[in-house]
Order: C-alpha cells, then sequence, then structure tokens
C-alpha cells in the first residue's frame, strides 16, 4: 500500500480519537516513527495493523494527559454535496456511538480497511465484525432520523 | 437516510489531512529497510528479461532432449547448463558492462549487495531447474544431479574468474568463450573418455566438491572486488 496512503488512514482514525487536527497529525507522525523505527515499512497489511495499534496506544496517552486548557472539539469545515448540517448532524450521530463502534464505522466505512484486518486488530472474529458494524451502522442511521 | 447513502456521507464527514504536511512528512522519512528476501525478489525484477528467457530456453531445451531423445542421455543436457550459468555470470557484469558502477556505488543498496543479490537470485533459480531436471535424467537421481551440477559450478567459476580480470564487453565475451568452452569439454568428454559410463563416476563427485569449493571462493572474491572499487 502507498505510504501517503496509509497516512491519510491514521490520521482520520487519530483525528476520530483525539478531535483535534494539531494533534492528529502530531499521532499519525509519532505512530509511522515508532512503526519505522520497529523495523517495518508501513506498506504492508501486518504492518498497516501495527500502524493502527500504535496509534491507538499514542491516541489513550494522549487523551490521559493533562489539558492546559480545554478547547472546543476542532472540527474542519464539512465538505461535500451534502451540506454542512449533514455533515454536522453525522459527526454528532457517531458521538452517539460506543467508542469501539466509532473506530468500527471509521475503519470499515470511512478507511475501507478488509473485514480481516479489523478483525485481527481488534480480536473478534470475522462474523463478529460483520454483525458489529452493522449494528453500528444502523444505530447511527437511527440517530440521524432522531436528530432530523 | 439510505445505507449506501450514509456510507459515502460517513467518508465526507472525516477531515484528511493537509496534503502539504502530508507530503513533507511522508518525504522526511527514511528509506525503509528491506528484508532480505523482499530484498532478493526486487533484485530479481532488475534482472533483465532476455536473461530469465535464455536460462528457461536452456532448461526447456534439456527437458526436451531428455523426454524427445532419451538415447542423447545426461550429456547432451550437462552440455546445456554451462549456457544458463553464462547468463547468470554475465548479469553480474552488467554495471560494469554499461559504466554504471560508480552511480551504483553511490546508491541506496551498494553495488555490492546487488551483485550479490542478482548473481545470487539467479543461481538459485537455476539450481531450482536443475534439481528439477535431475530426477528426470535415465541415470539416477544423484548422478544425473552430479553430471548437470558440474559443467554449470565449472562456467560460474571461470565466468566469475574472467569478469574479475577483464572488463566491459571483453568480460561478457570472455564468459561466453568459457561456457562454450566447458559445453565442448562436456561433449568431448562423452565422445573421447565415455566420462559419463557408471564405472567412471568416482571420478565426478570429487570434481563437483573443487568446483563448488572454489566457485564459493570466486563468488565471495567478486562480491569482495566491488567494495575494493573507489573513485575520488
Amino acid at each position: 500500500m502507498d505510504i501517503e496512503q496509509a497516512y491519510d488512514k491514521i490520521y482520520r482514525y487519530c483525528w476520530q480519537r483525539l478531535r483535534d487536527r494539531h494533534l492528529a497529525e502530531d499521532a499519525a507522525q509519532e505512530t509511522f516513527a515508532r512503526t519505522l523505527a520497529a523495523g517495518a515499512d508501513g506498506g504492508g497489511k501486518r504492518d498497516l495493523r501495527y500502524l493502527y495499534a500504535v496509534a491507538r496506544n499514542l491516541c489513550t496517552d494522549e487523551y490521559r494527559r493533562p489539558k492546559p486548557q480545554s478547547l472546543p472539539p476542532d472540527l474542519p469545515a464539512p465538505e461535500g454535496r451534502d451540506g454542512p448540517l449533514t455533515a454536522l448532524a453525522l459527526r454528532q450521530a457517531l458521538d452517539s456511538l460506543s467508542a469501539e463502534e466509532q473506530e468500527l464505522v471509521l475503519m470499515r466505512y470511512v478507511n475501507q480497511e478488509p473485514v480481516s484486518l479489523i478483525a485481527s486488530f481488534f480480536g473478534m472474529s470475522r462474523f463478529a465484525v460483520y454483525r458489529r458494524t452493522a449494528a453500528a451502522l444502523e444505530k447511527l442511521r437511527r440517530a440521524l432520523e432522531e436528530e432530523s | 437516510m439510505r445505507k449506501s447513502t450514509l456510507k459515502k456521507s460517513l467518508i465526507r464527514a472525516f477531515p484528511d489531512p493537509e496534503p502539504a504536511a502530508r507530503r513533507a512528512f511522508v518525504r522526511s522519512l527514511p528509506p525503509a529497510p528491506a528484508s532480505h528476501i523482499r530484498f532478493l525478489l526486487g533484485q530479481a525484477g532488475y534482472i533483465r528479461k532476455s536473461a530469465w528467457a535464455a536460462s528457461l530456453a536452456v532448461f526447456a531445451l534439456a527437458l526436451a532432449l531428455g523426454r524427445l531423445a532419451p538415447q542423447a542421455g545426461v550429456w547432451a543436457a550437462a552440455a546445456l547448463t554451462p549456457f544458463a550459468a553464462m547468463t547468470a555470470v554475465t548479469e553480474g557484469a552488467r554495471s560494469a558492462l554499461y559504466g554504471m558502477q560508480e552511480l551504483e556505488l553511490a546508491a541506496r543498496f551498494g553495488l555490492k549487495s546487488v551483485a550479490m543479490a542478482r548473481l545470487g537470485a539467479m543461481g538459485l533459480a537455476h539450481l531450482i531447474l536443475l534439481a528439477i531436471l535431475a530426477p528426470l535424467g535415465s541415470a539416477g537421481l544423484v548422478r544425473t544431479g552430479v553430471y548437470l551440477l558440474t559443467p554449470y559450478l565449472l562456467t560460474a567459476l571461470l565466468g566469475m574468474a574472467a569478469l574479475r580480470r577483464l572488463r566491459g564487453r571483453e568480460a561478457v565475451y570472455a564468459a561466453a568463450a568459457v561456457a562454450v568452452l566447458v559445453a565442448g569439454s562436456a561433449l568431448l568428454l562423452h565422445v573421447g573418455l565415455d566420462a559419463y559410463a557408471p564405472a567412471r563416476f568416482r571420478w565426478w563427485p570429487p570434481v563437483l566438491l573443487l568446483a563448488a569449493g572454489l566457485t564459493g571462493r570466486e563468488y565471495w572474491k567478486t562480491i569482495k572486488r566491488t567494495e575494493e572499487l573507489s573513485w575520488n
């Protein structure tokens, strides 16, 4: 896989966890630096799983770190033909999901990772991944309908 | 909202990194370390297709001879293997042939590693093909293997020795001459001395072992020589 594609995926993953563009960029870059230092090249399928694992740990560390001041979430201006309202509503609906469901939705539908990679990353069966992503998507759809 | 629309909207709801920052970061990354296997496979990809085709043609011809003219015996196949060895040896001289040694010495993978990998990749592929051919011989697995491997290694040994001493096209011509010489000798051994007869087999293993040892030594010397090359 192209390293720039992998970078985009890890950045989105970090942004999902941290909701801050700068922190997400720092975390994504640190993830790559650590992965390359460990001898992987960041391009293979196994390396991608490793990248996600490092990113998850870094984001958890970042989340635990005491913040000097509380800032509103860094949400970039939504783009696309759905319009800003739908994107904003979508993000609010995403917040109604559990952290694991959010990660599943991001990895499966946004980063479009194969089910096998997600299954090995979360340590669950492929069937469980199918079931949980479908349930999360349904939950998201209902949350959106409620909001609208 | 339909599920397909929701999935598309999800992709748009997540931000992408700043392209300039991403590009700058990716460029700053050090070159990824390649594993030995990946490096070998990568270098195998740089070996000319004509070299692979020539090797395959030699082995296909040997296979066809064994099938279509079994009376020709293993000596005919043995006389062909030097040409396969020649393709491997001349592949190692490509940098010198095209005057690219200086550039390759300064490249990400040094000339030494590249020469080692290319000679090794072709040699390994040839050994696999020889291993496929050996059981098909009428003289039995071990004897056929020895008959095929001995001229191959002798050609590799003399070819590498020639490449170490000569430069450019001369080296390639010398390697070709060595292949012809060894192939001719393999034929003469059959015609003149009946060297492929079972009674005379006892002479072959010592020659094979000697050729293997000297080829290993020559390979090492060839690789070491690439370290000694220096400009400025």
